[in-house]
């Protein structure tokens, strides 16, 4: 039984994990974001909690890839912030993205619904 | 404050050491994020700076998972952007100095690469020594043996098997070979990145 969390766990882990791209570009439809605001809305709208250091090597990615912009902005008070905003491809990919998880999550919704949500 | 910055110097110094090979400029765009973050979420922070630099760091985790993060996009994006046997090459040395999985694919794909361009360049000989390189076999009773020649030429009784085949038969392979080393290579690579949940 213990054996059969644990699998559970680990597919858990991996199906945020597989998601975690897709959220985080949704997460910046609405406009600029900086790193510590990006984590807030990930944890709030998705129930996605991440190792805060390891946000940022995926952002680098995503930005290398040309679907995010960055620049430093001065913020009023105190330190500089690193903004992050889709790209034009970032947009197109996103755009792509929720289409797909749309049409899969709808699938698998509808073959879900003969399985009881607690074991009985 | 100045105990909790001697902190976040240290937490970063550790994460600089794991970024060694990644330009100065990039390094220090990295440093100064993640300090920023770091600082904002301690002036958030309510109750003894202590206890706050504590958790700002435990919530971080460790600096060398973080440098390993970047080093590894690092290593993707280059093989990627490239994707020639070399570059490829290069990166997966880079990663062998780093871990035990890292310096057995290295390993695997140096024989891959290896046995790619032997392929290619028996091919290539073939047509400048006809008689010194290709596959022979002997099939005496009881003694069989099959192997490609290089320049001595074939042994004895041996029988040449592909002849001027050998020229298609060896790129084909060779290509396939190197494709192949090529696609795990990369494969592997990506599987590095992976971030913490």
């Amino acid at each position: 039984m213990a054996q059969g969390h644990e699998v559970a766990d680990k597919w858990e882990v991996q199906l945020r994990k597989g998601c975690l791209e897709l959220a985080i570009l949704a997460s910046l439809w609405g406009g600029r974001l900086y790193g510590l605001e990006l984590l807030r809305v990930l944890e709030h709208e998705s129930d996605l909690v991440i190792t805060e250091g390891t946000v940022y090597p995926l952002l680098s990615r995503l930005r290398s890839e040309d679907l995010l912009d960055a620049e430093w902005v001065e913020a009023e008070l105190g330190h500089p912030r690193k903004y992050y905003r889709l790209t034009p491809a970032g947009r197109r990919r996103v755009v792509a993205m929720a289409r797909t998880w749309s049409r899969f999550s709808a699938k698998l919704d509808h073959l879900l619904r003969a399985v009881p949500k607690e074991e009985g | 404050m100045t105990a909790a910055n001697g902190k976040i110097d240290s937490y970063l110094k550790r994460v600089r050491t794991g970024l060694r090979g990644l330009p100065d400029p990039e390094v220090t765009e990295i440093l100064n994020e993640l300090r920023a973050h770091m600082v904002e979420r301690l002036e958030l922070a309510s109750g003894s700076r202590e206890v706050a630099i504590e958790s700002v760091l435990r919530s971080f985790g460790r600096p060398e998972q973080i440098a390993a993060l970047y080093v590894a996009e690092n290593l993707v994006s280059r093989a990627e952007s490239s994707r020639t046997p070399w570059t490829i090459l290069r990166s997966l040395f880079y990663w062998s100095t780093l871990s035990v999985i890292g310096f057995m694919v290295f390993m695997i794909c140096v024989v891959g690469y290896g046995i790619g361009v032997c392929f290619f360049l028996a091919a290539l000989m073939k047509p400048i020594h006809p008689q010194a390189v290709g596959l022979w076999y002997r099939n005496d009773p009881g003694n069989f043996s099959l192997h490609v020649g290089g320049f001595l030429g074939p042994a004895g009784q041996e029988h040449e098997l592909l002849g001027w085949w050998l020229v298609p038969v060896g790129c084909s392979l060779g290509g396939g070979t190197i494709l192949l080393t090529t696609h795990f290579a990369l494969w592997s690579l990506r599987r590095l990145r992976s971030p913490a949940l």
